[in-house]
């Protein structure tokens, strides 16, 4: 291997003729004044000088015939091979390497400080870094069983030097992108990512619009025993609606105003008619009262009458009390203005109450979580995820500065409330880039900004980055690149990544798992493979193999039908009205389904019969 | 720029060389001419298979050289040659020698050459150059001979070119010996034989090259084997050949003491050449271009090796520094 062609300070090609190179490994580079630089394979090539290229003029013109004979002779044209390698020189040289100067392939020590800014157990260890393959012989112990790696459905040993993440450095450099299109290896690095974080007792709040982070079943068999681990006990999972929403209570009228406009944008009068109707300590009961009743005000013929009824209807009400509560609504009708304002209020009110957001355990298990230094783990559709992110972030967020600000100040903080990592999928839904108002875009961006003076970081996975609110993309100084093909999305992360056109060219073609590393923690990408995973959601079923299984309700409603038997599909009121008195109401078509799926099971047979059709009965 | 009185002369000299190249006899003519002082032959491409019985554990090599130069003007000259042995699934050979003629004792050299020959010193130190890479192909054959004992020993050039030097006795005994035939491929011919045995003769004195003759004179893969009394050169058997789809023929000397191997060896050559183009042998084809010393490379070499004050001292000249 040496040096060949013209070389600069920057770049140098290097040829061989036995050694096929790799992307990204490292070469050193023997020219002994300038400190034996070390450099990284950014392109390559192979070129047979004897075989004609398709576009190039080439002198020799070989026919199949020849490069046989030749080969009957021990001698194979395709071995005339020549590597050649572009190389992009790590460190800053003032003048150029020497042509025909001598390259080699480094040792582990040679380049470690190139390769690894901590230790696996002070870092996280993400993956290996690709190219280092070849350095796998000469690394240290403690470096190499950390992270084994996950090919073709098999788990296969690490090979070469662990990618570790310093999660401190982000005290200077906050926060992480992750991005990469669908099906690139985003949800399984985030998950790795998480898995790190749990192991470090980081306090974690994931947003997990998909239902799949939970961390409690083994990725796969395979892993070695050493590596296994589940984090079940070290997770909190809540399901928005389920086990957490807001509390109405603590609703000031522009949290209300996020939440109605979640469900559907709303105007400045509904904005000024919440604001008037929302009283403090208000629950979801005494406000939706109040909403209704001026309903009914603004919907009664006159005033007189409603006053009438309104009086009569709940007599065991202290009188004042009711009068003044009337009062209030004559004063409310006279701001609230239109009826049909309060309309659009009212549904969007009774959706999110539908949808259980003030079914309120509060958010003080997510609180308890975090300061257990627990992954808490909010579930919920996208939809639902957002009014609650942005409710959630406020609260948490506000909890943390004031605990911050407090102990600057040199106060007696009332509540400590410790540092905390926020991470999310579908980023682009919480802090998108645009005009319109979502709720959560506001704390994402002040968390993006100023969240590393208190201590709270925000790790944004998104398949579209070119969605993503700018301000939030320019904060993410760490970025994890995985295989992106949409030229929108391959701008920005030009513009907003230190990536070399090399490594941009190749990203529509990284194999899932496979990304690049954009940091300015290691100053310059390095291209990663992430390890195997610890752990893995619970089995998802394919919507298809659900398509052939047979639940239980299924097979209550063929065990109604087998008591039935035998029964003519042109006449099923017996069945249906059995059906019926069980609890399932099915149409015709459906119950004709489960028939013949039952033939089909033979379980029971159809017979054809000229004048009645269709009739099945037990085989 | 060109003037009125270039284009007349070259309008003229054309004139000249169609009138020449009508007084060559038509092809069906010169063939039955030629066949009365050899033979007309047709090579025969050996199956892969057989090749390899035919060979068995023997192989096909060939020696070819390559020459640089990074000059100002004479004597400030620096010469790298090269010189490749190539052998089928052999580890290859490989000699080197770097002239100049600042070195006193090359200078030295060169001034004998130039009392010798009677010749001006610069052609006197380019012929030494020429004899040099000659010698040194020489000496890497007879390595590559005697280290693997080919089945066939190709040399880039005729023989004259190899036989001055002393290495030649050995190399010619050694492949006696050993049962190795050693063919001198020429790419150009450059003889001017034929015509002379033909008798043609032009009204004027312009000679007629054996190339001219040649020229879409032999059907592809055909040879043309002159009687054993009738050498083109000294008494080696010179063999002229059309073996891909150019028109023009390569020349092909052996030793007259291996006539009797020159249908085997002139079958393997035509066997190893590709059917389209030139019609080399491939495998001197790869060595010539495995030996051959690109500009660029070796300007970046030189300019690594020589620091860049002497370079300028002794290599750059005068009008380089033109800007036009
Ligand atoms: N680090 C990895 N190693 C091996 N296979 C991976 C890796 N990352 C992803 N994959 C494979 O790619 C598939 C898709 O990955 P996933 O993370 O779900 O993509 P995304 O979230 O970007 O749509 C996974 O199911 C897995 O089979
Ligand atoms: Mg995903």
């Amino acid at each position: 291997m040496q040096v060949v062609g013209m070389t600069n300070e920057r770049e140098v090609w290097i040829a061989s003729n036995t050694e096929k190179f790799r992307l990204n490994e490292l070469v050193i580079i023997e020219d002994e004044e300038l400190n034996n630089p070390v450099g990284e394979v950014i392109e390559t090539y192979a070129l047979n000088p004897f075989i004609p290229g398709v576009d190039e003029k080439s002198s020799i013109l070989v026919d199949q015939e020849v490069v046989a004979s030749l080969s009957s002779l021990g001698y194979n044209l395709e071995e005339e091979m020549i590597y050649t390698a572009k190389v992009r020189i790590l460190s800053e040289l003032f003048y150029p390497i020497s042509t025909g100067a001598k390259v080699r392939y480094p040792c582990f020590a040679e380049v470690e400080e190139l390769l690894l800014k901590t230790s696996p157990d002070k870092g996280l260890a993400l993956g290996v870094i690709l190219g280092t393959e070849g350095l796998t012989a000469s690394l240290p112990l403690p470096y190499r069983r950390v992270a084994p790696l996950y090919e073709k459905g098999e788990i296969k040993p690490q090979t070469g030097v662990p990618f570790i993440f310093d999660y401190r450095a982000m005290n200077n450099y906050p926060h992480i992108g992750v991005f990469g299109g669908s099906g690139s290896g985003k949800s399984f690095g985030l998950r790795v990512l998480i898995e790190e974080l749990i192991k470090k007792r980081v306090p974690l709040l994931v947003f997990d619009p998909h239902y799949e982070m939970s961390f409690n079943e083994v990725f796969h068999p395979g892993l070695p025993d050493d590596f296994k681990e589940t984090f079940a006990d070290r997770c909190l999972i809540l399901t928005v609606g389920d086990d957490t929403g807001v509390k109405f209570e603590a609703l000031t009228p522009a949290d209300l105003c996020n939440l109605l406009s979640a469900v559907s944008p709303i105007t400045e009068a509904m904005e000024n008619a919440v604001t008037s109707i929302l009283e403090r300590g208000d629950s979801f009961t005494t406000f939706n009262q109040r909403l209704n009743d001026l309903m009914s005000l603004l919907e009664s013929p006159n005033d007189d009458d409603f006053k009438k009824s309104f009086m009569a209807s709940c007599q065991n009400i202290d009188e004042k009390k009711r009068e003044a509560y009337l009062n209030r609504l004559m004063a409310l009708k006279k701001q609230v203005g239109q009826l049909s304002t309060l309309k659009s209020i009212n549904w969007r009110l009774n959706r999110l109450e539908r949808q259980g957001i003030f079914r309120d355990q509060g958010i003080r298990q997510i609180e308890e979580g975090l300061k257990a230094q627990k992954a808490v783990i909010v579930r919920g559709s996208i939809w639902m995820l957002k009014v609650y992110a942005a409710y959630v972030l406020r609260s948490l967020y506000g909890k943390r500065r004031v605990y911050r600000d407090a102990l600057q100040k040199g106060e007696r903080a009332e509540e400590k409330f410790p540092p905390f990592v926020v991470v999310t999928d579908e980023a682009h839904n919480f802090a998108p880039r645009g005009e319109q108002n979502v709720p959560s875009r506001r704390e994402i961006r002040e968390i993006a900004q100023e969240g590393r003076k208190y201590g709270v970081f925000l790790v944004l996975a998104t398949q579209r980055p070119a969605l993503l609110d700018d301000t939030v993309n320019a904060q993410l100084n760490t970025k994890i690149i995985f295989r992106t093909v949409r030229s929108h999305d391959l701008n920005v992360i030009r513009e907003e990544t230190d990536m070399g056109s090399e490594e941009i060219k190749r990203l529509p073609y990284l194999p899932s798992g496979t990304g690049f590393v954009s940091s300015p923690v290691f100053g310059r990408t390095i291209p990663i493979r992430v390890r195997a995973a610890k752990t893995s959601s619970p089995h998802q079923i394919n919507p298809f193999d659900e398509l052939e299984t047979v639940d239980e309700r299924d097979g209550e409603i063929m065990n109604i039908i087998k008591e039935c038997l035998p029964v003519n599909a042109s006449n099923l009121v017996d069945l249906i009205q059995r059906l019926e008195a069980c609890g399932f109401i099915l149409s015709q078509e459906r119950i004709i389904n489960y028939l013949d799926m039952m033939v089909e099971r033979g379980e029971i047979k159809r017979e054809e019969n000229r004048i009645v059709g269709y009739i099945y009965r037990l085989a | 720029m060109w003037n009125v009185q270039m284009v007349k002369d070259l309008r003229q000299f054309n004139v000249y060389i169609k009138t020449a190249s009508k007084a060559i006899p038509h092809r069906e003519e010169l063939r039955k001419a030629l066949s009365l002082w050899g033979t007309f032959r047709l090579g025969e491409k050996i199956p892969s298979l057989k090749l390899k019985e035919l060979l068995g554990e023997r192989t096909i090599a060939a020696v070819d050289g390559s020459r640089i130069e990074y000059a100002s003007f004479y004597p400030y000259s620096l010469v790298l040659l090269r010189t490749l042995g190539k052998c089928t699934g052999r580890e290859d050979l490989e000699k080197s020698k770097v002239i100049t003629p600042l070195h006193a004792e090359t200078a030295a050299l060169v001034y004998k050459k130039k009392e010798k020959e009677g010749i001006g010193e610069e052609e006197a130190y380019r012929l030494y150059l020429k004899e040099e890479l000659a010698h040194l192909e020489i000496l890497t054959a007879l390595e590559i001979a005697e280290k693997y004992k080919p089945c066939l020993l190709m040399l880039d050039g005729g023989f004259l070119l190899f036989d001055q030097f002393a290495e030649w006795r050995k190399l010619y005994k050694f492949c006696l010996e050993n049962d190795i035939i050693l063919v001198g491929i020429i790419e150009e011919v450059a003889t001017s034989v034929l015509a002379k045995w033909l008798d043609l003769r032009l009204d004027h004195s312009l000679r007629i090259y054996d190339r001219e003759i040649l020229f879409g004179l032999l059907d592809k893969g055909e040879y043309l084997l002159f009687a054993a009394d009738k050498n083109i050169k000294k008494n080696y058997h010179t063999v002229f050949a059309r073996l891909g789809s150019l028109p023009q023929a390569i020349g092909c000397d052996f030793l007259a003491e291996q006539r009797e191997k020159i249908t085997q060896a002139m079958n393997l050559l035509y066997t190893l050449t590709p059917r389209h183009g030139q019609g080399i042998p491939l495998w001197l084809q790869i060595t010539d271009a495995k030996v051959r010393l690109r500009k660029k490379e070796t300007e970046k070499l030189i300019e690594n090796c020589l620091e860049p004050e002497l370079r300028e001292l002794f290599f750059r000249a005068n009008r380089e520094r033109r800007a036009f």
